[in-house]
């Protein structure tokens, strides 16, 4: 794993953006916040979500909202692909970072490198479609070395873990994750943490 | 499309299940009544495939090398090939290959509820036409407001690794789409269920 441990702008100086400080804080609230929609935000940063995923809204305009994540004691993850007015390349990758996002998530494994030099942690999202491409999607994961891997849909883990490597890298689950059961099944499947929209898996804060 | 009018409501004419093409002669599988489902193939072979085959057949355009995704290869596919099914990512091809008396399959990728509900207020689900879900082994984990947001036939394919998924998935679906040595297994699943699904099933390759 990586030992980073930059503070992004506008970001106190208590969070720790290292990959530790991520696992860490996964280890305490495996639950993570997904904001996919206006009004997602306040009930993320008033539960006890550790991580804030942002999947859509204005990838311009994010750097109020990081702050008011960072303003919670959060650390916040942007998805580089699905926030609009950003190209997902390394260009997009430095708009986010000086925005102060602490992580960043793409489909796009060629971006890992830039983010990770940016100093944000590096989130490789994978989709699972069909078995035949499972090992052609794996292997490039392996060799876009991301800090941690997301696989969707999450819901699925239990069922195909047996046809998954181990890389060695912390496995974020997400898609379809929508009861306390499926988080347990997902997690005891090798899940580090799971990412969903579904707030009454958000944890309540402490 | 000159002019054809595509049907209200699509409608499935083939077997239930659907073997992925080996390159094998098609075969009746321990009494299982089943189709074959090309992809994963150059234009060449796929014409060599279709003529090749005995029984009706689908076809994932958007997986051929060197066919367009257009109203073209819809025709080539259905009316010169004798496709019985189609699908494509691309509402026109499958609106044209229904037009021209296949069942059109609107391929639908389903990761999570967010993008599964994303495809379908983007006004992308077309009348007259049914729809493909991949990964297929979602399905049973869809909630019935999803699983009404895909146009009928349903067809799933992918990721079905157990013969407990298959059968869950069929429950659901019109069809699914499975490799030969799992829909052979999955005839004897079918006829004495219970059995089957306490058999060891993680070294079953059921789908591709």
């Amino acid at each position: 794993m990586t030992a980073r441990s930059a503070v992004a702008p506008g970001a106190p100086a208590t969070i720790d953006r290292s990959v530790g400080g991520f696992v860490a804080r996964l280890r305490e609230q495996p639950c993570c916040a997904a904001v996919v929609a206006d009004g997602f935000l306040d009930q993320a940063l008033a539960s006890g979500a550790p991580i804030v995923f942002i999947l859509r809204g204005d990838g311009l305009a994010l750097r109020e909202p990081i702050e008011r994540i960072h303003a919670a004691g959060k650390l916040a993850a942007i998805h580089l692909d699905l926030v609009d007015g950003l190209a997902a390349d390394p260009h997009g990758v430095g708009w986010l970072a000086r925005s102060g996002a602490d992580a960043i998530i793409s489909s796009q494994g060629r971006l890992m490198p830039a983010i990770r030099r940016e100093g944000c942690l590096a989130i490789h999202r994978v989709l699972l479609s069909r078995r035949s491409h499972l090992d052609g999607a794996m292997k490039a994961a392996a060799r876009a070395a991301p800090d941690v891997l997301e696989v969707l849909p999450g819901i699925l883990l239990p069922s195909i873990t047996q046809l998954l490597p181990r890389l060695g890298i912390p496995v974020l689950a997400g898609g379809f994750i929508r009861s306390a059961e499926d988080v347990r099944a997902v997690m005891a499947a090798g899940a580090m943490g799971i990412t969903t929209s579904q707030a009454d898996l958000w944890a309540e804060p402490t | 499309m000159g002019g054809a009018d595509v049907t209200l409501v699509a409608t499935w004419r083939l077997p239930r299940v659907l073997v992925v093409d080996d390159g094998e002669p098609h075969a009746p599988i321990d009494g299982l009544p089943t189709g074959t489902f090309l992809r994963d193939l150059d234009l060449a072979g796929l014409i060599g495939r279709a003529s090749a085959i005995d029984g009706p057949w689908a076809v994932d355009v958007d997986t051929i090398r060197g066919l367009r995704g257009d109203e073209a290869a819809a025709r080539l596919v259905v009316e010169r090939l004798g496709a019985s099914a189609v699908v494509s990512r691309r509402v026109t091809v499958v609106r044209a290959a229904s037009a021209f008396g296949a069942t059109g399959l609107l391929g639908v990728h389903a990761f999570d509820s967010t993008g599964l509900r994303r495809t379908a207020d983007a006004g992308s689900m077309p009348v007259g036409v049914g729809s493909l879900l991949s990964p297929g082994l979602v399905l049973p984990h869809l909630r019935l407001d999803e699983l009404e947001l895909l146009p009928r036939p349903l067809v799933v394919h992918g990721l079905i690794v157990r013969p407990s998924d298959a059968l869950a998935c069929l429950e659901l679906a019109d069809a699914i789409v499975v490799r030969r040595d799992a829909a052979r297994y999955l005839g004897t699943a079918l006829r004495n269920p219970l059995p089957s699904l306490r058999k060891p099933l993680t070294t079953i390759p059921i789908e591709e």
